[in-house]
């Protein structure tokens, strides 16, 4: 069969260079910035003319203190960990939980409940920010921190709860009726036999909802104060004053936080499961 | 005695399933009640001198839909939108084939979600380095002689769709790639062996059975691409109007809260329909393609 020799599966060479010119949209700002982080010029024109460590120098500087902006970099990107750690426990609690019932409780109406739990990845960011914004605005007692933590569980919460619905689905229930039949509690079967069996879900959940919680600028820039700077804010602040190669330099070490992050998550969960389906 | 039992029982796992929902449901709830809340201030007047007042009127949504501005803002989200959209299916649809097909999934996987899980301010940082006027865009255009001298991409709609394509392509990509994987290749081959070439094969039965992941595609791109505020707010230094802009100018700026709460509400229900549809095509794919 002379014809079946010319189908490729695997594409031609066409296809490759057009996925090749893909993937370098997809790579250019990234590996641009981190070349732009190496510059010896004082703006980020390319290719650099000389190489330097000096941005990298002036982060350092920034870390404390900043022109234009209030506070420092390090305070920005501590309050961005805190309120990501916070959020990432406290929708890893809620989400695990509510994926209990969900997906192992036979009950009418749960599939209503899992759309429910989508909402907020159907709203545009902006809305979810302003409607945020207006309803804090009548609630006085709302600090700015908190505003900050619920807005992030709020974005985060779906996330938690597909990873730890799909791994519920995919671990065996009777193992867990075993425990029980042989005399354990419910609760009791439930730490020492489920959450073994999906922690991999769930800590990918909440290095998912960390990540999301720390890069989550639309709904941050609508619930900010100067008192609760997160990274993603300064760097838009700092950006409507300098263009400088000292956000190549923060960039690339986001890039680099970011890149071993989706490592991690590979090696727990596989990408297969970052990639939705 | 199986009846009180049995009863019992039910009501117990009611009373779990409560309990163990009920931080999330809140959680999410939360934003429901503050959607609530927009819905209910884009009722509500407003003028400089007097501020908000509360009342039950249309004239926000009567405003957004007779100022030139305001319509306008609209359009030019739906222009970007149907843009951004038609040149990620070109772009996407081949790599997601690759991505159905080739031996190397896992790095191909790996080069789509990186950029994904990159904070999109990083992203849009990386496009403003690229298209600056001595940028790595305008070195090439001009070292090339396709331009006379550098080009003012930023603040530009080109600049706008480049982000916002980087920021969607990855959301075209896969669930294209979902349908294309659940496609036999006994069919292809079935194809090749009746003596179709490669591009009929590809033509006849490959691109037919991956509708439904095309379609899925495009109204998620959609959705996405006209809900963006990050691309027009970096790149567009708010100087391209889309709706998003025009709501944060609203909401931050002119502190007209009810116009921009009317904006917001017209945003969503066009951003919903295209989801709903994306869903139900979805739900609808295995059938159409197995």
């Amino acid at each position: 069969m002379p014809r079946r020799a010319r189908y490729r599966a695997d594409g031609g060479v066409l296809l490759r260079l057009w996925c090749g010119v893909v993937f370098a949209f997809l790579l250019a700002p990234i590996v641009i910035i981190g070349l732009t982080s190496f510059t010896g010029g004082e703006t980020v024109a390319f290719p650099p003319t000389e190489l330097s460590l000096r941005w990298y120098a002036k982060v350092l500087a920034h870390l404390a203190d900043a022109p234009g902006v209030k506070p420092g970099l390090l305070g920005a990107f501590l309050l961005s960990l805190r309120v990501g750690v916070v959020v990432a426990v406290g929708t890893s609690v809620a989400g695990v939980l509510a994926a209990y019932a969900l997906y192992r409780f036979r009950i009418r109406g749960m599939a209503i409940l899992r759309q429910y739990f989508l909402i907020p990845l159907m709203l545009p960011q902006i809305v979810t920010g302003i409607a945020l914004l207006v309803w804090f605005s009548q609630l006085k007692s709302v600090g700015p921190l908190t505003r900050l933590i619920l807005g992030h569980m709020i974005l985060t919460l779906p996330y938690v709860i597909l990873t730890a619905g799909a791994s519920l689905e995919a671990s065996r229930p009777d193992l867990e009726e075993a425990a029980i039949g042989l005399g354990a509690s419910r609760p009791r079967a439930f730490f020492l036999i489920t959450l073994p069996l999906i922690r991999e879900g769930v800590v990918a959940g909440a290095i998912f909802a960390l990540i999301i919680s720390f890069n989550a600028f639309t709904v941050s820039y609508f619930l900010y104060s100067g008192d609760a700077l997160p990274l993603p804010v300064w760097v838009f602040e700092y950006m409507a004053y300098f263009l400088d190669p000292t956000l190549a330099v923060i960039s690339t070490f986001l890039i680099a936080i970011t890149l071993l992050a989706v490592i991690l998550l590979d090696r727990l969960v596989g990408i297969r499961q970052l990639a939705g389906r | 005695m199986a009846g009180p039992e049995r009863r019992r029982r039910r009501r117990a796992r009611w009373l779990a399933a409560t309990l163990l929902l009920s931080p999330a449901v809140l959680i999410t709830g939360s934003l429901l009640v503050a959607c609530l809340i927009i819905l209910r201030f884009s009722f509500n007047t407003w003028s400089t001198t007097s501020g908000m007042a509360s009342t039950w009127t249309l004239d926000n949504y009567v405003a957004f839909a007779s100022d030139p501005f305001h319509y306008k803002a609209l359009l030019t989200t739906l222009r970007i939108g149907v843009l951004v959209t038609a040149t990620a299916l070109v772009l996407g649809y081949p790599v997601a084939y690759l991505l159905s097909v080739s031996r190397h999934k896992h790095l191909i996987l790996f080069l789509i979600v990186l950029p994904l899980m990159m904070d999109v301010l990083v992203r849009a940082y990386g496009w403003i380095v690229l298209l600056s006027r001595s940028g790595l865009v305008n070195r090439v255009l001009v070292g090339t002689g396709l331009l006379a001298r550098p080009m003012q991409f930023l603040g530009t709609e080109t600049a706008v769709v480049l982000e916002l394509l980087h920021e969607v392509l990855p959301f075209t990509i896969l669930p294209i790639a979902g349908v294309l994987q659940r496609i036999d290749p006994a069919l292809r081959e079935a194809a090749v062996g009746l003596g179709a070439g490669s591009v009929t094969t590809f033509l006849r039965v490959t691109l037919p059975l991956s509708l439904p992941g095309l379609l899925a595609g495009t109204l998620l791109t959609f959705s996405l691409a006209m809900s963006a505020f990050v691309a027009p707010l970096v790149l567009g230094g708010g100087r391209v109007p889309m709706m998003s802009i025009l709501i944060q100018q609203q909401m931050t700026l002119l502190l007209n809260w009810p116009a921009g709460a009317a904006q917001a509400i017209v945003l969503v229900a066009l951003v919903s329909l295209l989801l709903l549809g994306y869903d139900r095509v979805l739900r609808e794919a295995p059938r159409a393609g197995s």
